[in-house]
């Protein structure tokens, strides 16, 4: 068994939170990538465990278990040079095969993006499955963010029913540097993720956001740290999804002050909509501080929209499902909206769309994931 | 370079004076079988009773240690005497008839003058034993009982301690509940009887004055269908440089209907590791009121839990804790939602300070039954200096879609600009930040009786008081 | 042939306090009736009470739309049976666009799928009639208009939802004159497309001032205390509510007013 997800200071055993076991094994072949390369940035390929281009090591969401038994796939490393272009997009689509059996160790990815100083690019990663069956996928980012540097990476998840993820990503912010995330995560299966942004510069900033939509017997498993090192760095860490049927969630969300790392400030943010009374929804969201002079703040809102929105909504001839279905399209809307490229814009809203079945569907499945 | 506020070491010298205990009778030091039938012997326990310590060791021995918290290695269970009976009779309803130098310290303490002031009843637990209980005639008169658990134990009530000792808190519960099966001394038994609504609180006070000793006092109150009792505990000691223990167990039982406010200002001494279980379970519609101030001790591992069982039982937990130099303090609360409608609100301020580390750690659980639960956490923390520590580790477990739960924690420093306007008033910069925190911290001085309010801010002052360098 | 909207001895109250004392209404289809009385009467919970809201607990009578039994039933297929509530505090939604939202509640009443060209075409053409910056269309629902956008936001739901019997709420308080001359066009314009019935609650005329009123009913206390045309407005304008408090055909022995006369 392997340990993933750590929760930076644990708490009490019976809660279960500390860490989440798993049996997983790692493959050796890789997920099919087909990929768009802008220029100034170079693809090369490393076989450390912390790859070329990548200095020190890096800590990563998932932990170091996870990270060491990946370590027999070559990672692919793309070195971003500064560039003219503000607005590159290096552009993956990562095709996982289906398993064979259930004892199949299915495909593994690594990517690391050093992203030089002053240089400025998003990745766009779309994770989809060979066919309607399950996957099996690991993946791994790793990322380096030079001084003024600012990266930006993009993660849609739309896997088959049954799948089973992990998505593990670290990295380091420099002086200045700036790493973004944004994750929208549409079921699949079992998912584990998680990131470790160590900002070390001053004014470095983490800016995470995640949207979810979890129904059937989806899982969902996460860990995401703001390590904050560096004066005057900043974390923001915003996560809302839309929970159904029996699906789980553990959300673990920790910004962490040490000391020297005077005037940052970290922020987080929950929103749950629990649509159902099977979910099992779990939130742990730590803020640890071992420096004066540092503003971090925690909000979470965990439960069904409020009264008075539903009862206007309703006024307005919609039913439950309807509402229901329309606020969780608005949590990935929203988190899909912070992606400023036309093409993914479009491709999410493609997913959604399809997936917005007439209104004889039943709820649960009306964002489903059925491949077109 | 900005100026800043230097911290002394903490005044304590209010609390900090002891007597010799040489005369008293104690037990070996450490932990055995034999050591615990001796202290079941000098009790008189009736027989289930001797067997449920030798349970509860067995427990003990088989238990991990806990592996999440602030570190417990300095207390070495082989060190630690777990029985120190004090020099007189075990009991008295009179202060004249308390031994002097025991009486000398719960006066000093303010015992007996707030007692005759505000108090409906009082008991005063000097090491292992309660030396001293009463309670107004009038208040008796009601049929409210307020007694040390051994007396119940043989009383009237014998077949209610049975049915409830360790019940909420069993043994299995963790390491230190175990051992608290096992050595359990003293504490009270109160039983406010169905209607009966106490205006004026109760008090017990825990005194730990031999060295290198621990103080396993149990409390178990049950407050009867539409009762109304506030019951309030202090606790200290003085300080010594070996490890003392503090392991008690508080059992609150809250039925239908009734309410129970539970307060306590700790200020154990800074050698005292102090792992306390307390637990209340409610009925329906009754409610559970826990205010608790957290100055002293070396090590803290305190965690309130209500288990809401009955429709619309409430929980409202306020709590401040202070960590000073070499204090490592770990508090929250915990909260349990088995019932519909069933709601708690939680408001916790942490102060650290000169080195001091503290720790808010909170569950929230609503299950698959608790339809229409509300709750609300808020905790705030403050930063004094660059040299302490502060986190917070909360978790939310939600199993209903049909709740409404709510988090928010902050945590900053003292606003150089709030310093700066009191300053400009004519305040010196120590007052005006002991001002503040005194201000932070109000959360649970308002929720105290006067005399209690005016104690813990007083705290908050010696533990403020430093130069400006 | 049953009436549109009628309720029979409504009684409604919101946390153990009775509000209203036994409300009979009857309004037919196309009607105009307009609702006065003084603060605290009733008037909102009457409008809240027959959209369904759950936080109000009728205690007694019923209230038929089309003939149908819709007391007990939910706020959003009473709204599909075309009834609509224009809320004196329109609610923010944040994360939903006005344009989206209203396309969904359109597909949602009819059960069809409506094709978004068509759509927008329309949803402009009646933001312009309301001298609505096209723009809100993909602004979040409410979310940081201003008391005028967020009534017009109101009116253009009513046009575009087209009930058969609408209840505006004080659409037209705290407004500026511009504003209320909107809000009036809106109304008229969806008395003029969909002949709908309206029941108007309000303290002012100038919402009126279009409109053909049949009824006015005052409204004192949960109880409908007298009933006239169109003159009852002005005159309850000039001379107050007091004068108009006839409780001689009343029955209702519990009520609040009859006590105090």
């Amino acid at each position: 068994m392997m340990k993933i997800n750590h929760l930076p200071a644990p708490t009490w055993r019976w809660l279960k939170v500390n860490g989440t076991e798993t049996g997983y094994v790692a493959g050796i072949v890789p997920g099919e990538v087909s990929e768009r390369i802008p220029e100034g940035v170079v693809r090369g390929e490393g076989t450390d465990k912390t790859p070329n281009g990548i200095p020190d090591e890096v800590r990563t969401g998932l932990g170091p278990e996870f990270d060491d038994a990946l370590t027999a796939v070559p990672s692919v490393v793309y070195t971003i040079k500064p560039n003219e272009d503000n607005n590159r997009k290096l552009y993956q689509d990562i095709t996982y095969t289906t398993i064979s059996s259930p004892d199949d160790k299915g495909c593994v990815n690594r990517f690391a993006f050093n992203c030089e100083d002053g240089a400025n690019a998003t990745v766009i990663q779309f994770m989809t499955g060979g066919g309607d069956g399950p996957v099996r996928a690991a993946l791994s980012n790793k990322y380096y963010v030079g001084r003024g540097a600012r990266l930006t990476l993009v993660q849609v998840q739309n896997l088959p029913e049954g799948s089973e993820t992990y998505n593990d990503c670290g990295g380091t912010c420099e002086d200045g540097g700036t790493f973004r995330r944004i994750q929208i995560v549409l079921g699949g299966g079992r998912t584990y993720m998680g990131d470790f942004c160590d900002l070390r510069g001053t004014k470095s900033a983490y800016d995470c956001s995640v949207a979810y939509y979890l129904q059937g017997t989806h899982l969902l498993d996460m860990n995401y740290v703001a390590n904050h090192q560096g004066r005057r760095s900043e974390s923001n860490i915003n996560i809302s999804g839309v929970m159904a049927d029996s699906s789980s969630k553990i959300f673990r969300g920790t910004i962490d002050f040490h000391k020297g790392c005077a005037r940052s400030k970290g922020g987080e943010l929950e929103d749950v909509l629990l649509m159902d009374d099977g979910v099992i929804n779990r939130t742990v969201p730590l803020i640890l501080c071992d420096e004066e002079d540092v503003e971090g703040s925690h909000g979470a809102s965990i439960g069904r929209p409020d009264d008075n929105l539903v009862l206007y909504l309703a006024s307005r001839a919609l039913d439950k499902d309807a509402i229901y279905h329309m606020m969780a399209r608005a949590r990935v809307d929203r988190v899909a909206a912070l992606i400023d490229d036309e093409e993914t814009a479009s491709r999410i809203d493609g997913i959604l769309e399809s997936a917005a079945v007439p209104k004889e569907m039943p709820a649960e499945s009306a964002l489903s994931l059925k491949r077109h | 370079m900005k100026e800043k506020t230097q911290v002394e070491d903490i005044d304590r010298s209010l609390y900090d004076f002891r007597y010799e205990d040489k005369d008293a009778y104690k037990v070996a030091e450490g932990l055995t079988e034999d050591i615990v039938l001796r202290i079941s012997e000098e009790k008189g326990d009736p027989e289930w009773m001797r067997d449920f310590r030798i349970k509860s060791l067995k427990i003990y021995n088989e238990t991990e240690m806990v592996d999440w918290g602030p570190s417990i290695e300095g207390l070495d269970m082989d060190n630690i005497v777990t029985y120190v009976r004090p020099n007189t009779e075990r009991m008295h309803t009179s202060w004249e008839d308390v031994p002097d130098d025991i009486k000398t310290t719960f006066d000093r303490l303010g015992i007996p003058e707030a007692e005759r002031k505000s108090l409906a009843g009082v008991g005063a637990q000097y090491d292992s034993e309660l030396v001293y209980h009463n309670v107004r005639e009038e208040v008796a008169a009601q049929g409210v009982v307020y007694t040390d658990i051994e007396s119940a134990l043989h009383g009237e009530y014998a077949d209610m301690i049975r049915e409830h000792f360790m019940k909420l808190v069993p043994p299995t519960d963790h390491k230190f509940a175990a051992l608290h099966g096992a050595v359990w001394s003293g504490g009270s038994f109160v039983y406010v009887p169905k209607g009966v609504h106490l205006d004026i609180p109760l008090q017990s006070y825990f005194r730990l004055n031999a060295k290198g000793a621990g103080q396993f006092e149990h409390t178990l109150i049950i407050v009867e269908e539409d009762a109304y009792l506030h019951f309030i505990e202090g606790c200290s000691a003085p300080k010594y440089n070996v490890a003392n223990l503090h392991a008690g167990c508080v059992e609150l039982y809250v039925r239908k209907g009734a309410s129970l406010r539970y307060s306590t200002i700790e200020n154990w001494s800074k050698n005292m590791y102090n792992l306390n279980t307390k637990r209340a379970s409610v009925e329906e519609n009754g409610k559970i009121e826990w205010v608790s101030g957290s100055f002293g001790s070396h090590v803290s591992y305190l965690y309130p839990m209500s288990v809401l069982n009955g429709r619309g039982a409430r929980s409202e937990f306020t709590g401040v804790t202070f960590a000073g130099e070499g204090q490592d303090l770990d508090t929250g609360t915990k909260i349990v939602h088995n019932a519909p409608d069933t709601s708690s609100y939680v408001n916790t301020r942490s102060i650290s300070k000169g080195g001091g580390i503290n720790t808010f750690r909170s569950a929230v659980i609503i299950g698959p039954q608790a339809k229409g639960a509300k709750s609300a956490v808020s905790c705030e923390s403050l930063m004094v200096d660059n040299i302490s520590r502060s986190d917070t580790i909360p978790e939310m477990d939600v199993r209903t879609a049909d709740a409404d739960v709510g988090h928010e924690a902050r945590i900053g420093r003292i606003s150089d600009d709030t310093v700066l306007y009191l300053m400009s008033r004519g305040l010196s910069e120590e007052d005006a930040r002991a001002l503040i925190v005194r201000g932070f911290a109000d959360n649970v001085s308002k929720e105290l009786p006067l005399e209690y309010a005016v104690e813990m801010n007083n705290l908050i002052s010696i533990e403020m008081k430093g130069s400006i360098g | 042939m049953s009436h549109l909207l009628e309720t029979k001895d409504l009684k409604a109250s919101v946390e153990d306090k009775e509000i209203l004392n036994g409300v009979n209404l009857v309004v037919d289809p196309g009607e105009v009736h307009v609702i006065m009385g003084p603060n605290g009467a009733g008037k909102s919970t009457l409008g809240a009470c027959i959209i369904g809201d759950p936080r109000y607990v009728k205690t007694g009578g019923t209230i038929l739309f089309k003939g149908e039994d819709i007391t007990d039933a939910p706020t959003d297929e009473i709204a599909k049976k075309g009834l609509f509530l224009s809320f004196q505090n329109p609610v923010e939604v944040p994360g939903i666009t006005l344009g989206n939202f209203i396309r969904t509640a359109i597909e949602q009443k009819t059960g069809e799928r409506i094709r978004l060209w068509d759509f927008r075409k329309q949803l402009e053409a009646t933001m312009e009639l309301l001298s609505m910056d096209p723009s809100y269309a993909d602004r979040d629902l409410n979310v940081g208009f201003s008391g005028g956008e967020k009534k017009k936001a109101e009116i253009l739901q009513l046009l575009m939802l087209k009930p058969e019997l609408a209840i505006l709420d004080e659409t037209d308080s705290g407004l500026d004159v511009d504003a209320v001359h909107v809000v009036s066009k809106g109304v008229e314009e969806y008395k003029k497309q969909v002949d709908g019935a309206l029941i108007i609650i309000t303290h002012s005329t100038r919402i009126l001032e279009a409109l053909n009123v049949d009824r006015t009913h005052v409204l004192v206390d949960g109880c409908i205390v007298n009933d006239g045309d169109a003159t009852l407005v002005d005159e309850i304008n000039d001379q107050g509510f007091e004068r108009f408090i006839n409780c001689e055909d009343c029955k209702n022995e519990d009520c609040a007013v009859k006590k105090k006369t």
